[in-house]
């Protein structure tokens, strides 16, 4: 076997072990834990059987095998940044409409006290 | 007074605003028949105090949230309430007391969901051509887009006080397309406003700033672009009112 296949193995597994690790302690939540196993278990697979990467090449008609490994995890990068930014958008709304009513609460609660204080006659 | 007479609510977004704050709601409160909320978004002042010692409605914001998403924390409490209008009156005095009958007028009579104070004269060359351009991408029509001085009615406080319109970061492109989307009929009243009395616009006040308000407001103003209207809606007149 050739050099960068053990380290490609070392590489996936290592990786996957660490997301693996992370989402049975509880440092990544299991929404999240959806997608980052599976793409542990490719990680990993990919790792100790890069051949596979070449049935995927020659198939999709890349002729150098190594650089769909590289548009692929751009893409899914890609991908998970866009998603990111959606749900962050949407955790903005939210946040931002939980102030506007803490905001309305707070008022409420101090006319409330200054009219019991002193109250209209 | 007998039953049927409108609700108002005056809705006065304010950031460090301590010179004019009190002056502000001194004229407001002499219009009378309007209840008055001013919104104080994360002042670092002495606002919110001249606020309490007038004895008027404060909602402190528990963070910054912006200008528009004070104002329409202004729009969420006035629908809660139950008020038939609500007025837009900027904290730093530009806005004449005086004017909010004006606007009041057309919604009251029904001939328009929100009236817009215009002063299309106050703005500096810059601004000028910035509204052209808005204008001309977003295909609004009318001639004061950035004006905080604003009545409106039952559905547009609807319509505004709904989390899409939460974070339009600003209140004039994404709001005003927002309400021509939902086919609501916006009005203008000519008005005067006064000089900005010490202090940089809020808006305008650097280059970066500018810059971020022209890209944000065109691409706002290209993906909010409403269709055209097929049909008119029935029985309003759709014209700016001068």
């Amino acid at each position: 076997m050739q050099t960068y296949h053990w380290t490609s193995a070392f590489i996936g597994i290592a990786v996957a072990a660490i997301i693996l690790w992370l989402v049975k302690r509880d440092h990544l939540h299991t929404r999240y834990a959806m997608w980052w196993v599976p793409l542990a278990i490719v990680i990993g697979v990919v790792g100790v059987f890069p051949p596979i990467i070449d049935g995927f090449a020659k198939v999709l008609g890349v002729h150098y095998p190594p650089v769909l490994v590289l548009i692929l995890g751009l893409l899914l990068a890609l991908i998970k940044i866009l998603v990111m930014d959606i749900e962050r958008s949407r955790n903005e709304i939210k946040l931002q409409r939980l102030a506007q009513r803490l905001g309305i609460v707070e008022g409420e609660m101090e006319r409330l006290k200054r009219e019991r204080n002193a109250p209209d006659r | 007074m007998t039953g049927g007479r409108m609700r108002g609510l005056v809705v006065i977004p304010a950031f460090n605003e301590e010179n004019m704050i009190g002056r502000v709601l001194d004229e407001v409160g002499a219009c009378g028949g309007l209840d008055i909320v001013v919104i104080d978004d994360g002042s670092t002042d002495a606002t919110r105090r001249l606020v309490r010692e007038r004895n008027v409605l404060c909602f402190p914001m528990p963070f910054q949230v912006g200008a528009w998403a004070a104002v329409q924390a202004g729009l969420r409490y006035a629908k809660r309430e139950g008020y038939d209008f609500v007025v837009s009156v900027d904290a730093d005095g530009q806005h004449r007391a005086e004017d909010i009958e004006l606007l009041t007028a057309p919604v009251l009579a029904g001939e328009a969901d929100v009236t817009i104070g215009a002063c299309p004269e106050r703005g500096s060359r810059l601004r000028k051509i910035a509204w052209v351009l808005l204008k001309a991408l977003s295909g609004l029509d009318s001639a004061d887009i950035t004006s905080g001085f604003r009545v409106y009615n039952r559905h547009a406080v609807e319509a505004l006080a709904s989390s899409e319109a939460n974070l339009l970061q600003y209140q004039d492109i994404g709001v005003l397309c927002l309400l021509q989307t939902q086919r609501l009929v916006v009005g203008e009243v000519a008005v005067q406003m006064r000089e900005r009395t010490g202090g940089k616009s809020k808006l305008f006040y650097s280059w970066r700033a500018v810059s971020f308000y022209m890209l944000y407001s065109m691409l706002l103003g290209i993906s909010k672009r409403a269709p055209k209207k097929l049909n008119p809606p029935q029985g309003r007149d759709n014209g700016k009112i001068m």
